[in-house]
């Protein structure tokens, strides 16, 4: 069956009453759990899978398809209203999008996500209907010494996040990195920087870090203020709530790069929406006519990063679909899934189970059309939340981060993790150092050991190995010229300027 | 101002409930015979969390059992954090877990863990998982025996994939280089998809995991299995010999299993209706396909026979963790 005669076979068997509506439940459930940190699309695909098996195949992979990418478009909301990112991909939507909600440009923001997650989304599973094949090819083809090259492009790009001073967002990477290497190593099976806690030999969990440094340490930051004024100032008139044609035509050229970027390294398991997220952030900034916006809100650096995170759906359905190879959490979850309906995920499923494989595509389609209208008519309440007096939101925001960090693993010692972690993000912003840089080298830093490990290995400790290989080669090239780049270019005088200012 | 004031408020408790709802769902039980709970350290999707949703299921269909029994995830500290939960609830008739070796190796290698699986009361070892060893479909090698003889020839060139270094797969290398007088490398990744690739790649000569890994893609012709661990064939790949078969002693290699365990002073009545619905399971016809397509070997072992099997197994692996100076526990 080619692609063409799938999808419309596909859409034949998604369109029906059953089909369409458990896709709409597993949409709305999953902006739902997308807007709340903590509780994932893994978790409440748990929830529903002993429902789900007893439904036909299609109809249970469709509603769970559904969650997942229906939860990325939940996962702005959170990011841009209260600077609380809920996952590692939104980490990049809050360094605008918030900004914008300062400005009293929530709605915006909110709307131009709805819409890029929309067109990108869309790339994605394009994407997936007919380059599957090929993508497989590249997916397996990327082995340690390729994500070696691409973490150490990612970190470098990492810096460049930094804002004004490379400095601090070293400093700000180096924590990061830092506080992924404890837990269990994976080679030895050595504990380190665990301190003998049970808790920590997993490593730090993710949500309590992101939300503490975003979240908790900008609420601190603000109390300090002791001010009765609104901090944001929210417009009464709906027509600017809502993005303009203008808003639009600005953020085109973003949205369709994030969506070729992140169908791209979405492709990737492992480090798919994360990489993609801020690598097409730093692509929109470079590109963008109005680059000083950037980090300041840019409605191009709210585009970008929702783009690539919604595109990436498409390109992480490729492994998962195409070898049985999940690239995610919930990519995880959607193979245990395939595995109860009795249908053994991997290189054949699409020739074995076509009946249930082009469906859940097809699904994708719909589906995200279904979440734009899902989603736009919210924006405007959600924007005038805003409106609440700080001294409900803020107790609101801790709430919202306290639920969120627990229901992961229903730890009190998350919850902790996230106090400590709260109060580095208050002292970071204290002195100024971005806090952007910590988290994303937090996610990128375990693979990146762990991949330049393997490739020493691989090669008996011979960096050799980087420069034999193709895609390594030309990745490592970037990389040099990148960092040649950073060196030499405008950022580096301003880099001198500071330390001079310091000696003085 | 107050209607979005009401509107805020009313979002964060919908949130709220949300999150309370998914603590409620995973932890209410019910049926005839009281709320049943089983823990897995596993996250959803993970092997473990899969085989006990299909074992649930397989008893549920067979109307072994009233009710889909809910299944906990606690996978923090890989199987401590799932030990702790059991032992917290001590006595507890409607708790069991589905074991598997990790439960033995993990709190040897940490200090004052403070918890172990003996703590834990016995019910049945439902099945063993025999490793097969499998390559690229176009390697060079078709026994087991002919990766060892290449090994011999050039020690350490060869590359076995595989997970953490006190995985199954992992100690059963060096029970096997100890044997064998052989030495290779090791691969090490945290999922199977970045194993199964590296042998795709040929950055890896060999991989050991479970039957039900590999089974798609050696239909698929990308992979092929050179043996099976153990001395007993496997339903599944019937024409693949074993490594006693090539003339390789695997005696002491550590064995996976999957067991089910009650919480600590379980009830012997409880214990008694566990073993029951398990021993129904193993002879329905769901079971079989299930155990045959996964590569698993039914045992049931229950009572002595299976404290003694606990036992021997701890002696494996308390040894070979002993040896690579990760036990932590004496």
């Amino acid at each position: 069956m080619n692609a063409i005669d799938g999808l419309l076979h596909g859409l034949q068997a998604a369109i029906t009453p059953t089909n369409l509506f458990w896709l709409l439940v597993g949409c709305l459930l999953g902006t739902l759990v997308g807007i709340l940190p903590g509780l994932g699309p893994p978790a409440t695909i748990a929830i529903l899978l002993p429902l789900a098996t007893g439904f036909e195949p299609a109809t249970g992979l469709i509603m769970m398809a559904g969650i997942y990418y229906g939860a990325k478009y939940g996962g702005s909301t959170t990011s841009i209203l209260l600077n609380i990112p809920g996952e590692s991909s939104s980490v990049v939507t809050c360094i605008d999008g918030y900004e914008m909600a300062k400005q009293g440009r929530a709605g915006k923001a909110l709307g131009i996500a709805a819409i890029a997650s929309f067109v990108a989304g869309t790339i994605g599973v394009i994407g997936l209907t007919f380059l599957a094949p090929l993508a497989a090819d590249v997916a397996v083809n990327f082995g340690p010494p390729e994500y070696s090259a691409l973490m150490l492009f990612a970190l470098l790009l990492v810096i460049m996040l930094a804002g004004d001073s490379m400095l601090k967002g070293f400093i700000s990477m180096f924590i990061g990195l830092f506080l992924a290497t404890i837990g269990t190593d994976l080679f030895s099976g050595e504990q380190r920087f665990t301190g003998g806690q049970i808790e920590l030999a997993g490593g730090v969990e993710f949500i309590a870090l992101s939300v503490g440094i975003f979240a908790i340490g900008e609420v601190l930051v603000n109390i300090e203020d002791k001010t009765e004024k609104k901090l944001f100032k929210v417009p009464s008139k709906l027509s600017e709530l809502l993005p303009s044609r203008q808003d639009i035509k600005k953020s085109t050229p973003a949205m369709l790069q994030g969506g070729f970027v992140g169908f791209l390294i979405g492709i990737l398991p492992g480090a798919g929406s994360t990489v993609a997220s801020f690598v097409s952030y730093i692509i929109a900034k470079r590109t963008s006519k109005t680059p000083e916006e950037f980090g300041k809100g840019s409605i191009e650096g709210v585009a970008a990063p929702e783009a690539a995170n919604n595109s990436e759906t498409g390109g992480a359905m490729v492994p998962l679909l195409t070898m049985g190879i999940p690239g995610s959490g919930t990519g995880a979850v959607l193979l245990g899934a395939l595995v109860l309906y009795g249908l053994n995920p991997g290189p054949l499923l699409f020739q074995e189970h076509a009946d249930v494989v082009w469906p859940i595509i097809a699904s994708m389609y719909l589906g995200n059309i279904a979440l734009l209208v899902m989603n736009l008519p919210m924006v405007p309440l959600f924007a005038k939340l805003l409106n609440t007096p700080y001294k409900v939101l803020y107790p609101g925001i801790l709430l919202i981060s306290v639920v969120g960090v627990f229901s992961v693993n229903f730890s009190i010692f998350d919850v902790w993790m996230l106090v400590v972690f709260g109060l580095l993000g208050y002292a970071m912003r204290k002195l100024d150092i971005p806090p952007a840089p910590l988290v994303l080298a937090f996610v990128l830093g375990p693979i990146a050991e762990n991949s330049i490990r393997q490739s020493l290995l691989l090669s008996d400790n011979s960096p050799i190995i980087y420069l034999q290989r193709p895609i390594s080669a030309v990745l490592i090239v970037l990389a040099v010229l990148l960092l040649l780049a950073l060196s030499f270019g405008r950022r580096t005088r301003k880099v001198r300027e500071q330390l001079i200012d310091a000696d003085a | 101002m107050s209607r979005f004031r009401k509107i805020f408020t009313l979002a964060i408790a919908i949130l709220a409930s949300l999150a309370l709802a998914a603590c409620g769902g995973s932890s209410s039980g019910g049926g005839e015979s009281g709320p049943v709970e089983v823990v897995t350290h596993n996250a959803v999707g993970g092997g473990s969390d899969v085989f006990t949703r299909q074992m649930i299921k397989v008893m549920y269909d067979n109307k072994i059992i009233p009710t889909q029994w809910p299944v906990r995830n606690v996978p923090a500290g890989d199987s401590i954090g799932a030990m702790s939960y059991m032992i917290e609830r001590k006595g507890n008739a409607g708790l069991i877990a589905q074991v598997t070796p990790t439960w033995l190796a993990t709190p040897m290698t940490v200090a004052n863990a403070q918890v172990g699986l003996s703590m834990l009361t016995p019910i049945s070892l439902v099945a063993t998982e025999p490793q097969v060893i499998v390559t690229n479909a176009s390697s060079q090698f078709n026994t087991f025996a002919d990766f060892v003889d290449a090994a011999k020839a050039a020690p350490d060139t060869l590359v076995q994939t595989g997970g953490s270094s006190t995985a199954n797969d992992a100690l059963t290398r060096l029970v096997l280089q100890d044997t064998l007088g052989a030495k290779w490398k090791f691969l090490s990744f945290e999922d199977t998809g970045s194993r199964i690739t590296a042998l795709l790649r040929d950055d890896a000569n060999i991989m050991l995991g479970s039957a039900s890994d590999v089974a798609e893609q050696v239909k698929a012709n990308q992979l092929k299995v050179i043996a099976v661990v153990g001395n007993e064939r496997l339903e599944i790949f019937p024409d693949v010999s074993t490594t006693v078969e090539q003339g390789i002693d695997s005696a002491n290699v550590p064995v996976q299993f999957r067991a089910v365990m009650g919480a600590p002073d379980m009830p012997a009545d409880a214990v008694q209706g566990y073993q029951d619905n398990l021993s129904k399971m193993v002879e329905t016809e769901d079971w079989k396909t299930l155990a045959k397509d996964s590569g698993l070997v039914t045992q049931n072992l229950q009572d002595d026979e299976l404290t003694k099997y606990l036992q021997e197994q701890t002696d494996i692996v308390g040894g070979l963790l002993a040896n690579l100076g990760l036990r932590k526990d004496q």
